[in-house]
């Protein structure tokens, strides 16, 4: 790499600066030589992944044509499931039209009448063996006050019976299979992530997430 | 002998066969597991990003070449002055702390062709509270000895279904442990991003799921693309969800503090059954280092569409209409920096070729405030970019401008391609002023 013959002024941003085009360009020896050294432009990457092989093919790409498009980086399979997908979202796809107006929301208006919970192909199957003459969405309601009204121990039959207010025969049934399957999994029934013990000894289990800001965070893992 | 065959373990090295291509390339084995009486090796290959990690069978090895040695392959992960990375918050007290940490410096502005100080890429350095010794060894290979590293290097979701399309995860996030089981897919609701166990329960979440959007306001709609504005503290279930979910594509996310700080910009194509989310950016309600943008992320099925520039454009507008200059925070991906240095090369170019000459007839001026005043782009990756397309030269004793025909030409084709561009007036959008309000 040559050297410069003499150094360049600092760049001012305030310093208007002539923009010239192609054909206006200066023809000179002195101008072509001192600009042959291109200054690395710094990335913002951490320095093990900028010298990935992918990506400086395509950095390559982009400084030569312009663009990476032929030389892409490389990502994991995707698979369409089209068929199954419309099955599933075709109650969805009836009931929607684009109003006229940019969409406005209540903030935390979320329904809370919906519950959490929601079954599975086992519960379903237990619920059709039984002549409980429940729904679904009202055995979902019973199981998710179940589970809410839990703690690190399980809710007492007694406690349940206060809970759900039904019929003791509706009670007992959905408790008893609520608490069997409790027992067989050992964890709770509806999936949530971990989130910090009060007394905070979870500290650096990497499955907590979503902690209480105390001091400045640091949003980003630079590892 | 009989079954002579070399145990394969962690810290091994091997070449391996990939599924996608048939290449064969060297891998160093991270981890490795039995599954119904067969053995998995899960693999890193060489210089290739850690997406492409993946769990692999002996009959994609080449034994013959496997190398048990265990050597130092690379320094140790903890130096300080080039390319130094502070511990995460989440790191154990296994590292021991460094009290008034010596080599940490003070920022300052690079001048031209002045290679960027690391504090600046990294501006959390000074902050960090835990700032490591800088001769800890590493233990066998690339992987470190803490627990909770080793379980954030792996992938542990094996697949997601979102919408119509099922993507394997490129990195770890923590979604409920018993989700994570080998051969489990987790299926997201498209519209809350709720996750469910199995496509039953999907199936009865939808029944119940009364959105068709984003729970959040739309602050922008043309054509059939729209962003909307959720608040993270407002729609705390929502952020999370989010987070959660483009944890998995994003490796240098965190999701250790809560999601209140933030506000989420989700960009969403409209179609007959609602509103389809396409990718998204996060970005601090106040940020001391003028970072415009936290996250950045085109959800896999929708890149290579052009909808990353179109979020980067999108940051730039709500910068534009704060009056404040702004940049990504760092680290940025792979793919974040080639979107990143393509947007401003592509607005830069666009700026400097439609320069009118001046009244007297003399070239068009410009100077680098004017251009980060009239992109929101921050100066110093004006400079920068100015820098990297080899458009600022020297003469005379004077910088200028010089766009080469072939830069035009690069740019005409380039601009040809983006065919849908974020159009202001049809931002109906005031920023807060979080300063003002006591708690956000």
């Amino acid at each position: 790499m040559s050297k410069l013959s003499f150094r360049a002024r600092q760049l001012d941003a305030s310093k208007h600066m002539p923009v010239l085009k192609a054909d206006e360009i200066p023809d000179v020896p002195d101008f072509t030589a001192i600009n042959r050294a291109v200054p690395q432009m710094p990335t913002g990457m951490e320095k093990e992944e900028e010298s990935e092989h992918h990506l400086q093919r395509a950095l390559c790409a982009q400084q030569a044509f312009g663009s990476a498009q032929r030389l892409v980086i490389p990502i994991p399979d995707i698979e369409d499931v089209g068929e199954s997908y419309e099955k599933l979202y075709v109650k969805k796809s009836r009931d929607f039209k684009q109003p006229k107006q940019y969409i406005h929301v209540q903030p935390f208006g979320m329904d809370h009448e919906i519950p959490d919970y929601d079954m599975d192909s086992e519960d379903e199957q237990w619920l059709t063996k039984q002549v409980l003459g429940i729904s679904a969405l009202k055995f979902e309601n019973m199981m998710d006050r179940l589970e809410k009204g839990s703690g690190q121990t399980v809710v007492s039959l007694q406690d349940a019976k206060a809970l759900l207010k039904e019929d003791d025969d509706l009670t007992i049934a959905v408790y008893d299979y609520w608490l069997n399957k409790r027992l067989r999994l050992q964890h709770p029934l509806i999936p949530s992530v971990k989130t910090e013990k009060r007394d905070g000894s979870t500290t650096s289990n990497p499955y907590v997430a979503f902690r209480r800001r105390t001091e400045k965070m640091q949003t980003r893992k630079v590892l | 002998m009989a079954n002579d065959k070399p145990e394969i373990a962690e810290g091994h090295r091997v070449p391996v066969k990939l599924k996608s291509t048939g290449e064969w390339h060297w891998a160093e084995v991270l981890s490795t597991r039995e599954l119904d009486g067969t053995n998995l090796y899960y693999v890193h290959f060489d210089d290739f990003n850690k997406r492409l990690d993946e769990w692999v069978q002996e009959d994609q090895m080449d034994l013959a070449q496997l190398e048990t040695a265990k050597k130092e392959t690379k320094p140790a992960p903890f130096k300080l002055l080039n390319g130094s990375r502070p511990s995460s918050p989440e790191r154990d007290v296994a590292t021991p702390h460094l009290k008034g940490a010596p080599q940490v410096r003070k920022r300052k502005t690079p001048a031209p062709g002045e290679e960027c100080p690391v504090s600046i890429l990294f501006p959390n350095v000074s902050d960090s509270q835990d700032v490591p010794d800088q001769k800890i060894p590493r233990q066998t290979g690339s992987m470190v000895a803490h627990h909770d590293d080793i379980v954030t290097r792996m992938k542990n979701i094996n697949m997601i279904e979102l919408g119509r399309y099922r993507v394997k995860p490129w990195y770890f996030s923590p979604y409920p442990q018993e989700m994570a089981a080998s051969l489990s897919v987790i299926f997201i609701c498209e519209f809350c991003l709720k996750y469910m166990k199995s496509r039953k329960c999907l199936e009865r979440h939808l029944a119940k799921c009364p959105l068709n959007h984003p729970p959040g306001n739309e602050i922008y709609r043309k054509g059939n693309i729209s962003f909307f504005e959720i608040d993270g503290r407002k729609n705390k279930a929502y952020a999370q969800n989010l987070c959660l979910f483009a944890k998995l594509f994003l490796d240098h996310k965190t999701l250790y503090y809560d999601t209140d700080p933030f506000l989420f910009y989700v960009m969403c194509e409209l179609d007959s059954s609602g509103y389809h989310i396409q990718g998204y950016f996060s970005k601090e309600k106040e940020s001391s280092e003028d970072y415009n943008v936290a996250c950045i992320l085109t959800l896999p099925p929708h890149q290579r569409k052009g909808y990353g520039k179109l979020l980067i454009e999108f940051s730039y507008e709500l910068s534009k209409i704060e009056g404040k200059t702004g940049s990504p925070e760092k680290p940025l991906s792979d793919l974040g920096l080639l979107s990143y240095r393509s947007y401003w090369s592509q607005t830069l170019l666009d700026i400097l070729i439609h320069l009118k000459p001046q009244e007297n007839g003399e070239k068009p001026t410009i100077n680098i405030n004017e251009i980060s005043e009239m992109t929101s782009i921050k100066k110093e990756d004006v400079i920068s970019t100015l820098q990297h397309l080899q458009l600022i030269n020297y003469y005379k004793g004077q910088y200028i401008i010089t766009i080469t025909s072939e830069a035009m030409e690069t740019q005409d084709k380039a601009m040809a391609k983006r065919k849908v561009r974020i159009d202001p007036k049809c931002l109906h959008w005031q920023p807060k002023d979080w300063s003002k309000r006591g708690k956000w």
